[in-house]
């Protein structure tokens, strides 16, 4: 038994930093992905064209939409991988227990999707440099508003977050038993199916309708403390190490 | 203006990163700061490639309306310079009949305005709104169109098609659920058909050939 008496938030300080080096590699699998939808995304958007009077015109939309929507599933299973038990494991070398460990991953969590949302926007702009140099030189007409960009990172940052969490809560089912992996993916298509799409719309109307950022930030906010604070209840009860 | 918030930014975010990873740069780092330098890159980028549009959004229906109104009146004083494509002269024989020609079938008209004397040349001026893109007006470059005097005859006529290509930022989903545009309606080009500004000597006819419209200017 140490006399020394444990420090919640150095402890939480230590777990962050080390956790953010240990898994520094989850970066390169962003870069890969939203490359990858970078590449998905030169095809472009919306199109219209007008022909007529000697002139013959087109023009496309372009955004970081389907980055952003790699950028969530990339959450959910880094979120879901962090809580395996080769990266539970890593945290032996340091003074823990459930609750310092979940804390620390979310902390984790939340740098990852601010830096995921901040490069998932940046991401437009490489998408219009692309399209411009390599694949149609024709003329780019860019507008983007500061106040925009700053709504688009925060804004996405936090529904990463939320698919964080989400993809979190996942993972501590899984570690309770491994039938979770299967049955709750089934459960949520099933239920989705059963009535309809209904709870789908339900949750679209209460997040993608929301037209304030506040009142989006404090429901998400509320609904992934809600995911995390079950995990951290699920995971609490299990053995130190299992 | 952006690009420079933008920098600063990105300028943070790398020194934050770069001081939080560790000094011996192993291949995640390198990919990760790699990655940032081409965000960053094309961030800077985008705003020399891209063109400004017009600050102002424009009604393409009011310009359009405005534009026409000023031709018919004889009130081009007020018309934007924007809009003026090409002004040219020509100097005419002594011809009693000049005839009009165009194989432009969209709309074309040909506004004509007698001087006060018979000096032997006819003034011309293009007007052509051109492009305007979901209400930014597009400076118009490519100038497709001519006109050509000979014998008699005053040729307005399209000399090639002229090839548009434009990219388009739009807000990504994440942004625009707190914006309150109408995202549906964003996508819009409209253009208006071109006018012809004559000024003609005092006793000159005119004639036509092709289907157009020709509207004497009060």
């Amino acid at each position: 038994m140490s006399l020394i008496k444990a420090d919640l938030a150095e402890i939480l300080k230590k777990q962050y930093f080390f956790k953010f080096k240990a898994n520094i590699d989850v970066f390169s699998s962003l870069v890969g992905l939203q490359l990858l939808a970078v590449l998905f995304s030169l095809g472009g958007g919306m199109y219209t064209g007008y022909y007529g009077g000697g002139m013959d015109i087109s023009m496309k939309l372009y955004s970081a939409d389907m980055v952003i929507l790699f950028t969530m599933i990339w959450a959910l299973i880094t979120s879901v991988t962090i809580t395996t038990k080769p990266y539970r494991n890593y945290e032996f070398t340091f003074v823990t227990n459930r609750i310092s460990s979940s804390l620390s991953n979310i902390l984790f969590l939340l740098t990852i999707s601010l830096l995921a949302g901040f490069t998932s926007m940046l991401s437009a702009n490489l998408i219009h440099v692309l399209v411009y140099f390599f694949i149609d030189s024709g003329m780019l007409i860019y507008e983007q508003h500061m106040q925009d960009i700053i709504t688009g990172v925060i804004s996405t940052s936090l529904y990463i977050f939320l698919f964080c969490s989400f993809g979190y809560l996942f993972g501590a089912f899984i570690q309770v038993h491994k039938v979770f992996s299967g049955l709750i993916p089934v459960g949520i298509i099933g239920l989705l199916l059963f009535d309809g799409m209904k709870l789908n719309s339900t949750i679209a109307m209460f997040y993608f309708n929301e037209p304030s950022l506040f009142m989006f930030f404090i429901k998400t906010i509320i609904l992934a403390g809600i995911a995390f604070a079950v995990a951290i209840l699920i995971l609490r009860n299990m053995e130190v190490k299992r | 203006m952006t690009s420079l918030y933008l920098l600063v930014i990105i300028g943070a975010i790398a020194i934050l990163s770069i001081f939080l990873i560790s000094k011996k740069i192993k291949t995640t780092y390198a990919i990760l700061i790699t990655y940032s330098s081409i965000l960053l890159i094309s961030t800077i980028l985008v705003g020399f490639i891209s063109i400004e549009p017009e600050n102002i959004q424009i009604e393409s229906e009011a310009v359009s309306q405005q534009l026409n109104n000023a031709l018919k009146n004889g009130d081009r004083e007020n018309i934007d310079p924007l809009y003026v494509m090409k002004e040219e002269s020509f100097q005419i024989d002594e011809e009693k009949v000049l005839t009009l020609k165009s194989n432009y079938e969209d709309g074309l008209t040909f506004y004509i305005e007698r001087k006060a004397e018979d000096d032997g040349q006819v003034d011309s001026t293009i007007y052509h709104i051109g492009p305007i893109v979901n209400g930014h007006y597009v400076e118009n470059s490519l100038e497709p169109y001519e006109l050509h005097y000979s014998e008699n005859m005053l040729d307005y006529y399209v000399n090639r098609v002229a090839r548009l290509i434009f990219h388009m930022n739009t807000s990504e989903f994440t942004i625009n659920q707190f914006k309150h545009d109408d995202v549906f309606a964003i996508n819009e080009i409209h253009t208006q058909a071109p006018a012809v500004y004559l000024q003609i000597p005092k006793s000159l006819s005119i004639d036509r050939d092709g289907d157009f419209f020709i509207e004497y200017v009060k």
